[in-house]
Order: C-alpha cells, then sequence, then structure tokens
C-alpha cells in the first residue's frame, strides 16, 4: 500500500460522509418545507427557502468534495476534507448545545448531536492511522 | 503524481477563497443586523433566527479554514480538493441567484455584485485546474 493511500476506514468515513451530505443539501435544497417540518422542527424556526437554498448547495458541494477525496484516493487530498468537515461537526455541537441551554431542541436534534458524536472521534481516529502510514 | 509546490496564481485564487468566506463568516456570526442589511438585504427574507446564521456562519468559516488548510500544505492534490467543493458550490450559487433575480421580488443590487465577482473567480478556478493538472501529471 502507498503511504498517501486510503485506508479502508478512511474510505468508509468519507462514504458516510458524502451520504450524509447529500440527504440533507438534497432535501434542504429541492424539498425545503420537508426539511423544516421533519430535519429541523420547532422550537426552532424555519429556514426560508431562499436562505436554505444557499446554504445546502454548500451541502451538496461539501457531498461532491467527500466523493472526489475518496476518487482521488490522496491522503493529502482527503486530510483538506476532514479538516473541513471535524471542525464544521465541532462548530455545530458547540452551537447545538448552547441552543440546547438556552432555547431548546427538538428530538431529532439530538440525534443529530449523536451522529457528531460518533462521527468526530471516527476522523480523528482515521486521522491518526493515517498521519502514521505517512 | 510529482508533487510540486503550487503555482502563485493557484495561491492568490485560494487566499482569494478563504479571506471571502472568512469576510462572510465572521459577518454572519457577529451580527445580524449587518448580515440581513448589507450581506443579504431585502428583498430577500431575513436570515434568522441567530441560530440559522450562526450555521451559516460556521459553514463560511470553516470552509475558509479548508482553503487556508489547503494553502498550507502547498500542493495540487490538497488544493484540488477544495476547488472541488468551492468550484461547483460557487457556480451553483450563480444560477441560484440568477433564478431568484428573474423570480418577484427579484434581488437586491449587491447580490449582482456576487454575481460579478463568481463570473471573475470560476473561471480562475478553471484556469488553475487545467494549468496545475497539466504540471503535476
Amino acid at each position: 500500500m502507498n503511504s498517501d493511500s486510503l485506508m479502508p476506514f478512511t474510505k468508509l468515513v468519507l462514504v458516510v460522509s458524502a451520504v450524509v451530505q447529500l440527504i440533507f443539501g438534497i432535501v434542504g435544497e429541492f424539498f425545503t418545507s420537508l426539511f423544516n417540518s421533519f430535519f429541523w422542527t420547532a422550537p426552532l424556526t424555519a429556514w426560508p427557502v431562499d436562505i436554505a437554498q444557499f446554504a445546502f448547495l454548500n451541502y451538496l458541494a461539501t457531498a461532491i468534495g467527500a466523493l472526489y477525496a475518496l476518487y482521488q484516493g490522496s491522503w493529502h487530498g482527503a486530510r483538506v476534507y476532514f479538516a473541513f468537515a471535524l471542525s464544521y461537526n465541532i462548530m455545530g455541537l458547540i452551537v447545538s448545545f448552547i441552543t440546547a441551554a438556552n432555547l431548546g431542541l427538538p428530538p431529532i436534534h439530538w440525534a443529530y448531536i449523536l451522529l457528531a458524536l460518533i462521527y468526530i472521534p471516527a476522523v480523528v481516529y482515521a486521522w491518526r492511522r493515517q498521519e502514521r502510514q505517512v | 503524481m510529482n508533487q510540486h509546490p503550487l503555482l502563485p496564481w493557484t495561491k492568490v485564487v485560494l487566499g482569494t477563497s478563504a479571506v471571502v468566506q472568512f469576510v462572510f463568516g465572521a459577518a454572519a456570526l457577529l451580527s445580524s443586523s449587518l448580515w440581513n442589511s448589507v450581506f443579504m438585504p431585502a428583498p430577500l427574507a431575513l436570515s434568522q433566527p441567530v441560530l440559522l446564521l450562526q450555521f451559516f456562519g460556521w459553514l463560511f468559516l470553516t470552509n475558509c479554514l479548508g482553503a487556508a488548510y489547503a494553502l498550507r500544505q502547498n500542493n495540487w492534490i490538497a488544493a484540488r480538493m477544495y476547488l472541488a467543493i468551492a468550484g461547483p458550490f460557487v457556480a451553483g450559487s450563480v444560477i441560484l441567484t440568477l433564478l431568484a433575480a428573474v423570480t418577484p421580488p427579484g434581488i437586491p443590487l449587491i447580490l449582482w455584485i456576487y454575481i460579478l465577482l463568481a463570473l471573475l473567480y470560476t473561471p480562475q478556478v478553471v484556469w488553475v485546474w487545467r494549468k496545475e493538472s497539466a504540471r503535476n501529471g
């Protein structure tokens, strides 16, 4: 195995990243009312459609990024994606906890928090394993 | 693949990407009134509540971090990873903005400036992609 090539676990993390972002991106971009009624419910305020379109376009672009990292098969490329994904998930967690303390969160948002709490250590683990290989 | 350092123009494109996203991210996070009055003014719907703007802002800031990290790595494999995200996002944003422009009530003046910037940015991404790909094999 080339020292820059991706390990199977790293590939799995990238696939999960791409799938999750594709789901959020497609629903937020093209089915905003579904997003507001299922993925982002009260007590959170609904996303305005025009703002949602710009925000979720970014999710679609980062899903493309995850797939491209997988296609490249290079750790030098994949870690740029992970630098974004890791920091975004950590910040998302912090913002979610602050909101939970002030406004409260819908049950589904706690599921997102759980997923992030699984995802973040998985990225850290993949990062450390890959760095040891380089 | 050979690992040449990035061309100066590629660095400029990455640097510009990082700075622009930092400005948008910081504005979204620091002042919702500034965001809603200058960056995304009427007739666009207000970007609220604050939680929504925080997610939006962090999205920009972490993308900024991605651009800065690609710049720091200074190789094409890393840079094209970032550009594979930024290119489709900017091109898609232009399409969305033009669709919004032709749909009543239209778009504010500043969005036309974003379109102009995006129309300058996208060919730069294509240009550096072609130059760096030819160079790095």
